[in-house]
């Protein structure tokens, strides 16, 4: 007898329906697993065996048992077939006799006694069999509360391979599983520190406040101790709330990686990424044989931290420069091609020579102009060129330090950058694109447009510094941000040159 | 092969075969020979066909007889059994591959003891 149960897969960051078909065959004994299975497939045969036979049904050693999985020509990864795959031999067994299978997509890992192990990407399977018009999900318990974020598709969390045979002949009730999305959703930012902590640096917070709004890219130069890192670790807590399709994004790239935290149905802050400088490649923007996302994709709609940029390999930053440009990356491989989105904030700090000192004033700097020129040429041009806010940020004071009084704290900032998004989001209506960092040249010349006097500005700046043509889009994008912060429609002069001051201090470095 | 060992392994086959009619399971065929070798004893457990392998030792070791069914004796069964599938015409009938392991008086049944290899 031949039974079809439906289940998932993941495919990059996307989920898709597989069909599993099962067919029982007397004959001599033989159970293969046909359609592109990986090793982790191949060896469900065995946890689905011992599985059933601990389940108190029985194993029929006299069968010729053939699984099929389509589409066969995907490759299959992952223990999230065992379930089906048990199910399907269950049926085409005749031990359970159910009615509409065809309704329900059922994923799961088994565990040899029976019960049901959690998986990978369930919200992405999720997705896709709401998409197909799925009715219902059979999904591990452990996995509930984040497939049932997915609207459209009732949620039944299983513990055992018995209870679901039970269910599926309806001998067993099981309640559906709800969340309440606006429940998890209300955000707290108590859990992040707060730019009212930090003295002085005002002119940075500043310039913070102008890279969240916009969502540019930012590189703090500065001594050791100027309070670069701790700057950055509080630019989460003035991000603008994160929208429920965000949300989902970024859980679907943190369910695959197995990454979500236990209990929790969708990630309801931003992420914030500091990978240390040792990483590869491959970590930095994902990769392997079977491509996996990395840490740019981790910090999807949210602040990638790069702290130290020189220390980092030279290949590792210039793989950075597409996703940079993009906002995805794509990666080939013999096999296929898949794309992770990587729509991150980055945020980069170094110091301004080896030793560190160069830009202090109290100390003297022991490098020779040789080992700083080595030390700058590190970050490419082109990289620089990505990154639109280049910001010095020098020693603080005594009195900074001693005497601050919160005059730029997080909560305001927040307030004012959630003003200057709505506005971007209302321009950007139907362009497809949320922030300005994110306009193409087309939205630049249609948004942007400056007055004579920026114009002549501008032009002076860029042929006396020598800008490139993108460094000119930039400075564009910025003044944009920083028009919208004030909540002016038109951009005017004094943007023009905050935005400008962004840009012109690394060339005094990178000229020397 | 000295004639003491293959007397032995003719002593299991028939406390095998006695062991296995007493269980109520008809016999068909005895040590059936093609050219890809032997199977010691073909029977019917009810609807099933039941290809068995005799493994027989005179003490009892550390080690299971057993595993002396290793892949390679697997597939050779495995073979024959297909060339008698084709040869009897059987089609669709249930068929299991069975191990039994006489150890001078006792026998150990192991049913459903592999899958086919080919």
């Amino acid at each position: 007898m031949l039974a079809q149960v439906k289940s998932g897969g993941i495919l990059g960051i996307d989920g898709y329906i597989i069909d599993v078909e099962v067919d029982v065959f007397p004959s001599l004994p033989l159970f293969n697993i046909v359609g592109l299975p990986d090793s982790a497939v191949k060896e469900s045969k065995e946890r689905v065996r011992t599985a059933i036979i601990n389940s108190e049904f029985e194993f029929s050693e006299k069968y010729r048992l053939t699984v099929n999985l389509a589409p066969a020509d995907v490759k299959k990864e992952g223990a999230s077939l065992d379930l089906p795959i048990a199910v399907g031999i269950l049926i085409a067994t005749r031990q359970i006799r159910v009615k509409s299978l065809q309704e329900y997509v059922i994923v799961g890992e088994l565990s040899l006694d029976g019960s049901i192990r959690p998986i990978k990407g369930c919200i992405s399977i999720a997705l896709a069999a709401s998409g197909a018009g799925i009715k219902g999900m059979l999904i591990p318990k452990a996995n509930a509360q984040e497939a049932s974020v997915v609207e459209g598709i009732e949620v039944y969390p299983v513990n055992t391979l018995m209870e679901v045979a039970r269910f599926l002949s309806g001998e067993l009730e099981i309640e559906q599983y709800k969340v309440d999305i606006n429940k998890i959703f209300s955000r707290d930012t108590q859990d992040y520190p707060d730019f009212g902590e930090v003295g002085g640096q005002e002119h940075v917070k500043r310039a913070l406040e102008v890279a969240a709004a916009g969502g540019h890219n930012v590189l703090m130069i500065g001594p050791p101790g100027s309070g670069k890192t701790m700057l950055a670790r509080r630019v989460p807590s003035v991000l603008p709330d994160f929208v429920l399709c965000e949300a989902i994004e970024v859980t679907k790239i943190y369910s695959i990686m197995g990454l979500l935290p236990r209990g929790k149905a969708l990630l309801t802050t931003r992420p914030f990424r500091a990978p240390h400088h040792t990483i590869s490649d491959a970590g930095l923007v994902g990769g392997g044989h079977n491509p996996k996302p990395g840490e740019v994709s981790l910090s999807h709609h949210g602040v990638l931290f790069l702290d130290e940029l020189p220390e980092f390999s030279r290949k590792v930053l210039e793989s950075m420069r597409q996703p940079l440009e993009d906002k995805v990356v794509t990666i080939s491989r013999a096999n296929g091609r898949l794309s992770f989105p990587s729509n991150f904030m980055l945020i980069s700090a170094m110091n301004p020579c080896p030793c560190g000192y160069l830009t202090d004033s109290s100390r003297e700097c022991t490098c020779s102009p040789i080992q700083i020129q080595k030390y700058l040429s590190k970050i490419s041009g082109p990289l620089l060129d990505r990154i639109d806010i280049h910001i010095d940020v020098p020693r603080v004071s005594y009195d900074d330090l001693a005497h601050h009084h919160d005059n730029r704290c997080s909560n305001d900032m927040r307030q004012r950058i959630n003003c200057a998004r709505g506005i971007q989001s209302q321009r950007f209506n139907d362009n497809g694109i949320y922030t300005n960092s994110q306009m193409n040249a087309r939205h630049i010349k249609k948004y942007c447009q400056i007055n004579e006097k920026g114009g002549e500005m501008l032009r002076n700046v860029i042929d006396k510094l020598g800008f490139s043509a993108r460094a000119y889009d930039r400075i564009l994008k910025v003044s944009r941000t920083i028009a919208d912060l004030e909540g002016s429609p038109a951009i005017s002069e004094s943007h023009i040159s905050e935005a400008i001051q962004y840009r012109s201090l690394d060339r005094e470095w990178w000229k020397m | 092969m000295t004639l003491e060992r293959i007397k032995l392994g003719q002593y299991g086959e028939e406390k095998a075969a006695k062991y296995l009619l007493k269980q109520g399971v008809k016999i068909l065929e005895k040590n059936y020979r093609c050219g890809y070798g032997e199977i010691d004893i073909i029977a019917k457990d009810k609807d099933t066909l039941v290809f068995v392998e005799v493994k027989t030792r005179k003490t009892s070791t550390y080690l299971s007889p057993f595993l002396a069914v290793n892949k390679h004796k697997q597939l050779q069964i495995s073979k024959v059994a297909v060339h008698y599938l084709l040869e009897k015409k059987i089609q669709e009938m249930p068929c299991r591959f069975d191990v039994m392991i006489v150890v001078d008086k006792d026998i150990d049944w192991i049913r459903g003891a592999f899958e086919r290899m080919v």
